[in-house]
C-alpha cells in the first residue's frame, strides 16, 4: 500500500511535468529537451538546502524557485530567439550541465554517495505520505483547471499563434518574445517546484536519478497523449507510466529473472511507440479538437471491444472444451 | 608550456573518434537538414559489431574492424530507408524529426540491452606497445586509430570537395528540385551518404571501444558532444567539423590537465549555449 502511494505520487509528478511541457511545446512550440535539468535542479537544490543548511522545506523551496526562475529567465533570454533545433540542443546541454554538476560538487550534493534524508513538508505523524500525495494531487488538479482556462483565453490563442507563425503574431503588434520568455520562466520554475516535491518523495537523492530517460518519458507521454490537447499530458502519463511503472511493476505476475528486463523493455517500447506515433498519428491520441464526449465514447468502445473479445474467446474455449469432452466420451465408449 | 604541448598531443589522440563521428554526422545533417540522435546508436552498434566479430567469432582485431564498420553502414542505411525516409516523405517538420530520432535512439539502445545486457563488453586487443615522443607516451592502438582516422578523413574530404559525387551532395542539399531536374537521383545519393556516414560512425564507435570499453550507453554519451561540435563548426561544412573536433579534443584535454575531466564537459556545454546565442541560432 505504501509502495502504491509512492508510485501514484510519482505519477502525479510526471503529470505535472507533462502539463508544463504541454504549455512549452504544445502551445508555444518551445522544444524543451532539458526537462530533467529543471526538475533535477529543484530536487537537488531543495535537498541540499534542507540537509546541509537545515533550512525548513518551505524556505528551501522558495529560495530554490527564485534561483531557478533567475536561471530560466537568463537561459530563455539566450536561447528563445533561436530556431527550434537550436533551442532543443541548448536545453539538452543545460540538463547535461546540471547532471554533471551534481556529480562534481560533492561538498554540497555528496556526489555518488547520495544525499539524505529529506523530510516531508507536511509533518503529521503517520500521515506524511498521504498528505504529500494530497498536496501533489491539489497541485496537478489546479494546473489542469488552469490549462483548460488557458485554452479558451486570449493568452492561449496568442500562444498558439506564436507557435504557428511567430512573424505574423509579431506583425500584429504582439510582443511575442516576452510572452515566450515569461511562459518559459514560469513553467520551468514549476518544473523545479515539482522537483522539490519529488525530493521529499524520494527522501534520498543520488545522481543517477537525473538521467535523460526522465525527459524522454515526459516527452513520450505528451506526444502520445496529444500535445495540443489540454488533457493530452494526463492521458499520456496514464498510458505510459500508469501501465508500465504501476500496473506491470506492482500487479502483473512477473517472475524475478524477467522483472530485471522490464525497465529495458519499457524504454524500448517507449522508443518504438514514439516512432510509430510520429509516423502514423502525429497529433497523438487526443486531437486538438477531441471533445470529452469523444474521449468517453472512445473509452466505452475500448471496453466494449475488450468485453466482446473476452466473450468470443470464452465461447470458443467453451465450444472447444465441449467437443473435446464429447470426443473423449466417444473414445471412452469405444 | 608543457601544458600546451601535452594537451595538443593528448587532445589529438583522444579526438580521433570524435573527428570521424562529427564528419559523418555533418554529412547527414547537411543532406537531410535534421539532427539525427540515432547516430549515437550507430557508433554503439559499430563497437558491438566489432566485439561480436572479434570476441564472438575469434577474428583478428584488425580484420574485424572492416566488416564491423560495413555492418554499421548497413544499419545506418536501414534506419534511413525504414524510418527517416518515410517520415521525410510524410512531411514531418525538422523539430519533430529530432524527437523521432530520439525515439529511434532509445529503441535501438534498449533493444541492444535486451540482447547483450547492460554490462560492459571488451575487445580482444592485440598486444599493447608503448612509444615515446619527446617524453610523451602513446600506445600502438592509439597511433593506429589516429592514422586510420587521418586516412579516412582525408578520403572523405576529397570525396566531398574534389569529386563529382561531392558536388551532387551539395547540389541536393541546397536545392532538391533543381538537383532532380539535372538528372540526380536523390534516393540513390541519400542511400550512399547514409552508408558513408554509418561507416564513419561505426569506426568512431570501434575506436572509442578500443580506448575504453563498449557499453550500450556509449553512443548517447558521445552524441551530445558530436552534435555540439558539428553545429559549432557550421553545418554542412565537413572541413569545419574536422577543425572543430580537433579543437574540442585539445580543449578537453587542456581543461582535464588543469582541473577535473567533468569540468571540461561543463565548460564545453556552456560554451556551446553561448555560441548558439552568438550565432543567432543559425543551425542550418
Amino acid at each position: 500500500m505504501a509502495y502504491l502511494l509512492f508510485s501514484l505520487s510519482l505519477l502525479l509528478v510526471y503529470i505535472g511535468l507533462a502539463q508544463m511541457l504541454h504549455v512549452q511545446f504544445g502551445l508555444l512550440g518551445i522544444p524543451n529537451f532539458g526537462v530533467v535539468g529543471f526538475w533535477g535542479f529543484g530536487m537537488y537544490f531543495v535537498g541540499v538546502l534542507q540537509v546541509q543548511l537545515s533550512m525548513s522545506f518551505v524556505d528551501a523551496m522558495i529560495l530554490s524557485s527564485v534561483i531557478l526562475a533567475a536561471i530560466s529567465y537568463g537561459l530563455g533570454h539566450l536561447i528563445l530567439r533561436l530556431e527550434r533545433q537550436a533551442i532543443l540542443c541548448a536545453t539538452i546541454a543545460f540538463s547535461a550541465i546540471i547532471a554533471l554538476l551534481v556529480v562534481t560538487e560533492k561538498w554540497a550534493t555528496m556526489g555518488v554517495v547520495g544525499l539524505g534524508t529529506i523530510r516531508y513538508p507536511l509533518r503529521v505523524f503517520g500521515a506524511e505520505e498521504v498528505l504529500h500525495f494530497t498536496l501533489l494531487l491539489v497541485f496537478v488538479i489546479a494546473a489542469q483547471l488552469y490549462l483548460h482556462r488557458l485554452h479558451g483565453s486570449r493568452l492561449g490563442r496568442l500562444m498558439i499563434a506564436i507557435r504557428d507563425n511567430e512573424e505574423l503574431a509579431a506583425s500584429l503588434g504582439k510582443d511575442t518574445f516576452r510572452v515566450k520568455l515569461h511562459a518559459f520562466t514560469i513553467t520551468a520554475t514549476i518544473m523545479g517546484i515539482l522537483g522539490g516535491l519529488s525530493a521529499a518523495l524520494n527522501q534520498f537523492l543520488t545522481p543517477n536519478m537525473i538521467v535523460p530517460s526522465i525527459t524522454f518519458a515526459v516527452w513520450i507521454s505528451l506526444v502520445l497523449g496529444g500535445k495540443e490537447h489540454a488533457l493530452g499530458p494526463m492521458m499520456g502519463v496514464f498510458v505510459t507510466f500508469g501501465i508500465f511503472d504501476i500496473f506491470i511493476e506492482t500487479y502483473a505476475p512477473v517472475s524475478p529473472e524477467f522483472a530485471v528486463l522490464v525497465p529495458n523493455i519499457k524504454l524500448f517500447l517507449y522508443g518504438a511507440l514514439l516512432v510509430a506515433v510520429l509516423l502514423y498519428r502525429p497529433s497523438g491520441f487526443l486531437d486538438k479538437d477531441t471533445t470529452p464526449a469523444d474521449i468517453l465514447g472512445g473509452i466505452l468502445r475500448a471496453i466494449a471491444a475488450t468485453l466482446g473479445g473476452v466473450i468470443t474467446a470464452l465461447s470458443v474455449t467453451a465450444k472447444g472444451v465441449e467437443t473435446l469432452a464429447a470426443k473423449t466420451k466417444k473414445d471412452d465408449d469405444a | 608550456m608543457w601544458i600546451i604541448r601535452d594537451s595538443i598531443f593528448i587532445g589529438l589522440l583522444e579526438a580521433s573518434p570524435l573527428i570521424l563521428a562529427a564528419m559523418g554526422f555533418t554529412l547527414i545533417y547537411y543532406l537531410n537538414g535534421f539532427i539525427n540522435f540515432a547516430y549515437g546508436e550507430n557508433m554503439t552498434f559499430g563497437a558491438y559489431f566489432a566485439v561480436m566479430l572479434n570476441v564472438g567469432l575469434g577474428l583478428n582485431f584488425y580484420v574485424a574492424i572492416i566488416p564491423a564498420a560495413l555492418l554499421a553502414g548497413c544499419l545506418s542505411v536501414a534506419t534511413y530507408l525504414f524510418i527517416f525516409r518515410p517520415a521525410l516523405n510524410r512531411g514531418v517538420k525538422p523539430s519533430e524529426m529530432i524527437i523521432l530520432s530520439v525515439g529511434l535512439s532509445f529503441m535501438l539502445r534498449y533493444g541492444l540491452v535486451l540482447f547483450v545486457g547492460a554490462e560492459n563488453a571488451y575487445l580482444n586487443e592485440p598486444p599493447i606497445g608503448f612509444y615515446n615522443f619527446m617524453g610523451l607516451g602513446a600506445t600502438n592502438l592509439q597511433l593506429i586509430a589516429l592514422i586510420l582516422v587521418i586516412i579516412f578523413a582525408l578520403n572523405l574530404y576529397w570525396l566531398i570537395y574534389k569529386t563529382n559525387f561531392g558536388e551532387v551532395i551539395r547540389g541536393l542539399a541546397n536545392n532538391e528540385d533543381l538537383a532532380q531536374v539535372s538528372g540526380i537521383n536523390p534516393h540513390k545519393v541519400s542511400v550512399r551518404v547514409w552508408f558513408i556516414a554509418g561507416v564513419a560512425g561505426g569506426l568512431s564507435g570501434i575506436f572509442s571501444g578500443v580506448f575504453a570499453l563498449a557499453n550500450p550507453q556509449m553512443g548517447w554519451n558521445l552524441i551530445l558532444i558530436t552534435i555540439m561540435v558539428s553545429i559549432v563548426a557550421g553545418v554542412g561544412s565537413v572541413r569545419g567539423a574536422l577543425i572543430a573536433s580537433i579543437v574540442a579534443g585539445i580543449l578537453t584535454s587542456f581543461i582535464t590537465l588543469i582541473s577535473k575531466p567533468l569540468y571540461a564537459e561543463v565548460v564545453l556545454l556552456l560554451a556551446f549555449i553561448f555560441i548558439l546565442w552568438q550565432r543567432g541560432g543559425k543551425t542550418a
